[in-house]
C-alpha cells in the first residue's frame, strides 16, 4: 500500500539558456559539418527524453560564415526542431560571439522582467578555422573574461581538427581554456555537454564546476 | 478558552536521497539531515544542503547536520529549556541560535584543517527548528523551505528562504558572512508562537514538488515565487504519517517508506536533478482515556 499520496503543485520551470555557436565557415565543408549536424540531433534527442532539462533549457543557436545568423532564438526544444546546418565563406568569429552575447543578456533581462528564476546562461563556441583579420580578438577576449568575472555566463570554446589554438585559447576565460575535440567526436562533445546541463543547473554562486570527464571527446595532448 | 498541552509524542520521517543527476554523474548524496527527541516535549530537525560544486560538501552537509543538532540539544538542557513550557525571547533565541552557528562553523574550520580540505569544498545550507506542541524556533543560512501546520487544510512558510538572482545562487555556512552586518544579513531567526500539528524542513530539491515556488502572476503578469506550501501534497501525507504511527513501524520502516517517496513517488520527485530531503513531523493524536 502506499501511505504517501501527495500531490505535486504546478510550478512554472526555472530556466537554462545554452546559446551555441557554431562556425560554418566553408572549412567545415564535408565531415566536419556532418557530424557537427549529427552530435546537434543527437543533443536534442537527449534533452527530449529528460523531463527536468526539457522543460528547464532553452537553446539558441548562431552560425558564422561570411554572413551571422541566429538561426534559433532562444526556446525550449519542445518548441522547434533542430536546424540542419549549411557552410559557406569565411569566419567572422568575432562578430558571432558579440552578438550571441547580446542575444543572451537580452533573454535573461527578459527572464528579469518577466519574473522567471534562471541559471547562469552557459555559452559554447565551436570553430575550426582561425578568425577573419579584420575580427577583433583581443577586444573580444577582454569582453569574456570581463562577463566571466561578473558572472553574466559561462562560456567554452571548443576546437575543431586545423584550429588556431592560441587564438582560441586568447578568446577562452582564464578559468576555461579551449578544448580541442578529438577527430570529429561532437556527438561524444553533445552527450558530454547534455550530461553537464545536470551539473550546471546545481552550480552555486563564486565555486568552481566540477563537470564529467571529458576524456571520451577532448583530445588532450598537443 | 481551552489550555494548550504542553506534551505531545511525534511521528516523524525523515530521509535524504540523491537525485537522478548525482546518480548519472557519480556524485554523493550532498544532503544531510538529522533528527532528535530529547524528550517528550521538545523535539530537533536540522537539513543541511551541500553546495552542488563544492567538492566534499557531502561531508560538509553531514558534519554541520550532526553538529547543529548536538548544539541545539545541549542549548535545551544548558538553558534548562526542556523544563520550561513556553517560548525563550526573540532576543534570547537568536542570540543563542548565531553562538550555536558560529561554534559549528568553528569546529567545521578545524575539521576542515585537520583532514586537510579547504573550508570552501565543505559549503552547506543550514535549517534547523527546536519545536515543542506549543511553538517552534527556527533558524537558517541560506535556501532550502518549511512548512508548519496548526489546522487541518492551512500550511503556511516558516521562513523566506535566501536567493541571489540566479537559480541556486544562495550562500552557506562557510560563507564570509560572520561579520556583524554578515550576521544581520543571512542568518535568521524566528519564533513560532502557536500550537503546530505538524510541520516540515525540507531542501530546494524538494521546493518543486511540495511548495509553490514559480507561479503566474495574472494582476502583475509576471511569475513570482509566493513560498507557499502545498496543501494536496502535505495533507495526504500527514494522513499517511499517523497510518504508520497507527500500525506501529519502528522509525527505520518508516524513514525507509519515506525515502521510497522522496526518490520516485511523485513525477517531480523521480526527475528532480537536485538532492532531496525532506523531513516531516506531526504530532501524533491524543489517546482516548479508557473507560
Amino acid at each position: 500500500m502506499s501511505y504517501f499520496t501527495g500531490e505535486t503543485p504546478d510550478n512554472y520551470e526555472q530556466k537554462c539558456l545554452c546559446t551555441l555557436i557554431l562556425d560554418t565557415s566553408g572549412s567545415m565543408s564535408g565531415q566536419p559539418i556532418r557530424e557537427l549536424n549529427r552530435g546537434l540531433q543527437e543533443f536534442y534527442a537527449a534533452i527530449e527524453e529528460d523531463l527536468i532539462a526539457a522543460n528547464r533549457l532553452e537553446v539558441s543557436i548562431t552560425t558564422f560564415g561570411s554572413n551571422i545568423k541566429t538561426i534559433q532564438e532562444p526556446a525550449l526544444i519542445d518548441n522547434f526542431d533542430m536546424p540542419t546546418l549549411n557552410i559557406g565563406g569565411t569566419t567572422r568569429l568575432v562578430d558571432a560571439v558579440r552578438q550571441a552575447m547580446r542575444k543572451t543578456e537580452e533573454r535573461k533581462q527578459w527572464y528579469k522582467e518577466t519574473g522567471q528564476p534562471y541559471y547562469r546562461p552557459i555559452m559554447v563556441l565551436i570553430t575550426d578555422g582561425e578568425p577573419d583579420r579584420d575580427q577583433d580578438v583581443a577586444g573580444l577576449s577582454k569582453e569574456i573574461q570581463a562577463a566571466i568575472d561578473s558572472k553574466k555566463f559561462t562560456f567554452w570554446g571548443l576546437g575543431v581538427k586545423g584550429f588556431n589554438h592560441q587564438v582560441l585559447n586568447q578568446i577562452c576565460p582564464n578559468n576555461a581554456p579551449a578544448l580541442p575535440l578529438s577527430g570529429y567526436k561532437f556527438s561524444e562533445f553533445f552527450k558530454w555537454l547534455s550530461n553537464s546541463i545536470g551539473i550546471i543547473t546545481q552550480s552555486k554562486e563564486g565555486e568552481s564546476i566540477d563537470l564529467p570527464p571529458v576524456s571520451d571527446w577532448a583530445q588532450m595532448k598537443f | 478558552m481551552p489550555t494548550t498541552n504542553k506534551k505531545a509524542t511525534w511521528t516523524a520521517a525523515y530521509a535524504s536521497v540523491m537525485g537522478n543527476g548525482h546518480i548519472a554523474t557519480n556524485l554523493p548524496c550532498q544532503d544531510s539531515c538529522e533528527y532528535r527527541q530529547p524528550n517528550d516535549t521538545w523535539g530537533i530537525a536540522v537539513v543541511c544542503d551541500g553546495a552542488g560544486s563544492a567538492k566534499q560538501s557531502d561531508k560538509g552537509s553531514d558534519f554541520v547536520a550532526r553538529n547543529i543538532a548536538h548544539c541545539l540539544e545541549e542549548l535545551l538542557k544548558q538553558n534548562k529549556w526542556d523544563s520550561l513550557e513556553t517560548m525563550p525571547t526573540e532576543e534570547v533565541w537568536r542570540e543563542e541560535a548565531v553562538k550555536a552557528l558560529q561554534l559549528t562553523r568553528q569546529r567545521l574550520g578545524m575539521y576542515a584543517e585537520n583532514e586537510g580540505i579547504p573550508i570552501g569544498d565543505l559549503a552547506c545550507t543550514v535549517l534547523a527548528v527546536l519545536y515543542a506542541p506549543f511553538g517552534m524556533l527556527v533558524t537558517h543560512i541560506g535556501d532550502g523551505r518549511a512548512a508548519y501546520s496548526t489546522a487541518p487544510s492551512d500550511w503556511k512558510a516558516l521562513f523566506e528562504p535566501f536567493r541571489g538572482n540566479e537559480v541556486n545562487e544562495t550562500v552557506f555556512i562557510t560563507s564570509n558572512i560572520w561579520t556583524v552586518e554578515g550576521v544581520e544579513k543571512y542568518v535568521d531567526t524566528s519564533i513560532l508562537q502557536a500550537e503546530v500539528r505538524a510541520f516540515a524542513l525540507l531542501s530546494d530539491g524538494c521546493e518543486n514538488g511540495s511548495f509553490e515556488v514559480n507561479v503566474w502572476d495574472e494582476a502583475n503578469q509576471k511569475y513570482h515565487d509566493p513560498n507557499r506550501p502545498f496543501v494536496r501534497f502535505f495533507e495526504p501525507n500527514v494522513k499517511g504519517m499517523l497510518q504508520l504511527h497507527a500500525e506501529q513501524k519502528t522509525q527505520e520502516e518508516i524513514n525507509t517508506i519515506w525515502a521510497g517517496f522522496l526518490k520516485e513517488g511523485t513525477k517531480q520527485f523521480k526527475h528532480e536533478t537536485d538532492d532531496k530531503t525532506m523531513i516531516l513531523v506531526v504530532k501524533n493524536p491524543v489517546a482516548e482515556p479508557a473507560e
